[in-house]
């Protein structure tokens, strides 16, 4: 007879190799307790499914700010007001914007150490727009095809306010939303997925209700069904601001 | 930056995670990081560089929950869901989906006891492991167990099959 506290014990790998093997034998020959293993497994595959999209928000400003608080940037005048000390002459104005900018890059590095380092974006005249892979799917994908092959997904289509048609889209390692302009598909948002225990992303089609509620936050109408997003394809997804 | 404060804000994603967890309702779980990383700041000191850092803040979010949330009482308790009101409209894009299911899974969270929720958070969602979910709650390894197997057991019959 297994208790429940080994059972889940050895459903969460906490016990030790040779009684493990000993559950999983018994589990396996005795079907009640391999569906309510099951049933188990599946509960925290279902929690980790619902609790996970929070940990893929961006984190709120006001969280950054509580812990590098303002007094940081009043210190950077400190810092100003002792260098022009000690170095005849104007102070610097570049130095401590670059010191203030430092600062800025230090509060954003989770967006913008993933957005580089992942590939889905370039920068062209000051502007992101999405890179290549992101970008073909963008351009050639049509969700109403069903899931695509590729690593990248694409979600909804619609037009916002402006008249651009934009599209969410799902890479391994980031969702967000572009918009089609004169320069491309320019980025608009974009989303760090979670990486999970295992090394590997959570699955393309679970979408993050971050990018759910900032494509909610510029949608103007309905987003496009089957048809609207292939007569869009077909016009090179030019909207009124293409 | 200091080491301590990139840690903390490379750990702020999980700790927004618990603290849904404990308080229910994500504008309450915003105010329980911001206050545990207040106490945070105040206590660095008593931190030893070389031990877990993750596990040093999910006992300041966790004791920050105890003193202020709990301490309030928690608000009245939304029972079970609409079943109409849950599929009603269909909406093709997936989030909704999942933001339902959270909104599901959080109700019958909440209707268990405090001291198995915060178990049943800390291993299933947040990944530790016993000993060191016990660490974090400063209880016992065999508490933590019976703990988890019963709220375990009880979310099941909460949530049922589906």
């Amino acid at each position: 007879m297994i208790d429940d506290e080994t059972l889940f014990a050895w459903l969460d790998g906490e016990l030790p190799q040779e009684e493990a093997a000993r559950i999983e034998a018994a589990v396996a020959a005795d079907p009640a307790l391999a569906r309510k293993a099951e049933a188990h497994r599946a509960l925290r595959g279902r929690l980790a499914a619902a609790f996970d999209p929070i940990a893929g928000q961006p984190v709120p400003e006001r969280l950054l700010r509580a812990v590098r608080p303002p007094a940081e940037v009043v210190d950077l005048d400190a810092v100003r007001a002792a260098r022009a000390a000690q170095t005849p002459g104007p102070p610097r104005k570049a130095g401590w914007m670059a010191a203030a900018a430092a600062l800025l890059v230090g509060l954003c590095t989770g967006y913008l150490a993933h957005s580089s380092s992942t590939g889905l974006t370039a920068e062209r005249g000051g502007a992101l727009i999405a890179a290549a892979p992101v970008a073909h799917a963008l351009d050639t994908q049509l969700a109403s095809a069903g899931a695509a092959a590729g690593p990248v997904q694409i979600g909804l289509t619609f037009r916002d306010a402006g008249g651009a048609v934009c599209r969410s889209f799902a890479a391994p390692a980031a969702s967000g939303v572009a918009c089609h302009g004169a320069q491309g598909w320019l980025v608009r948002a974009l989303f760090a997925r979670p990486e999970q225990k295992d090394g590997s992303y959570r699955m393309a089609g679970s979408a993050d209700p971050a990018l759910l509620a900032y494509v909610d936050s510029i949608i103007a109408g309905d987003p496009m069904d089957a048809a609207a997003e292939a007569s869009a394809k077909a016009a090179g997804w030019r909207g009124a601001g293409s | 930056m200091e080491a301590f404060e990139q840690g903390l804000i490379a750990l702020l994603p999980r700790l927004r995670r618990f603290a849904h967890g404990l308080a229910g309702s994500g504008a309450d779980a915003d105010d329980l990081v911001q206050q545990a990383i207040e106490r945070a700041l105040r206590a660095r000191d008593q931190w030893q560089p070389g031990t877990r850092l993750d596990s040093w803040l999910y006992r300041i979010v966790r004791n920050a929950w105890i003193d202020t949330a709990r301490a309030r009482g928690r608000q009245a308790k939304v029972m079970l869901p609409e079943e109409a009101g849950a599929q009603a409209g269909y909406d093709p894009r997936p989030a909704v989906e999942a933001r339902m299911d959270l909104a599901a899974v959080t109700k019958a969270m909440d209707q268990l006891p405090d001291e198995q929720r915060e178990v049943l958070l800390l291993v299933l969602i947040e990944g530790f492991g016993y000993r060191e979910a016990a660490e974090i709650l400063e209880i016992p390894a065999g508490t933590l167990a019976s703990r988890l197997a019963r709220g375990r057991t009880a979310l099941l019959a909460l949530l049922g099959e589906g």
